[in-house]
């Protein structure tokens, strides 16, 4: 397929983080993929064996595809060979996002992100509303 | 089935963005094929409320 050309006079990212990607230029294909594990705790505690995706289908299980049901022949016309744009700014590009500034064939993202939170309690201290026993 | 697409002039002059996250595409091109997957999960158990515990030890 013939491509246009992009134009970009002036592009600004502040951030960049977490498997994504910020590329200037015509690209075959862009696979990015990212697996976060995130524990919020209400201390400042950190085991450094934790973490292993296999133990959690939600990092294991394949994910379901749509199904093409028709074959779509496509034809395009460009009536102008450019895709122009002065000025770009963005705050963060984060988790397999892509901003790409050109042409390209395939981009297949994929994230998957677990949360948990962790509040303290010592053992036998009840939450203050259960003592309260209101509901 | 037959599908045409006419590209006209395309002319932006500022495009401001907070934030393209978790497997989105912020695209100024052309592009044949997209596939943007995200899993997210927060089930009622990742609440845990008690002594601290290492999650998911190796």
């Amino acid at each position: 397929m013939y491509n246009r050309n992009s134009i970009v006079d002036a592009a600004y990212v502040n951030i960049l983080g977490f498997s994504s990607i910020f590329n200037i230029g015509d690209s075959r294909e862009i696979l990015p993929k990212a697996n976060v594990f995130a524990v919020q705790r209400e201390a400042e505690v950190f085991y450094d064996n934790e973490g292993d995706f296999s133990k959690y289908d939600l990092f294991r299980l394949p994910i379901p595809r749509p199904i093409k049901s028709e074959n779509v022949v496509t034809s395009y016309i460009h009536e102008k060979p450019f895709i122009r744009t002065k000025f770009v700014k963005i705050l963060a590009v984060s988790t397999s996002a892509v901003f790409h500034i050109g042409s390209t064939d395939l981009i297949d993202m994929e994230a998957r992100v677990k949360h948990n939170r962790q509040l303290f309690r010592p053992k036998g201290v009840l939450d203050p509303e259960e003592q309260s026993g209101e509901d | 089935m037959n599908f045409t697409v006419v590209n006209k002039d395309l002319n932006v002059v500022f495009c401001r963005v907070t934030a393209v996250a978790t497997s989105s595409v912020f695209l100024i091109g052309d592009v044949n094929n997209v596939g943007a997957s995200s899993v997210f999960d927060t089930p009622p158990e990742s609440l845990i409320i008690g002594p601290f515990v290492p999650l998911a030890p190796q």
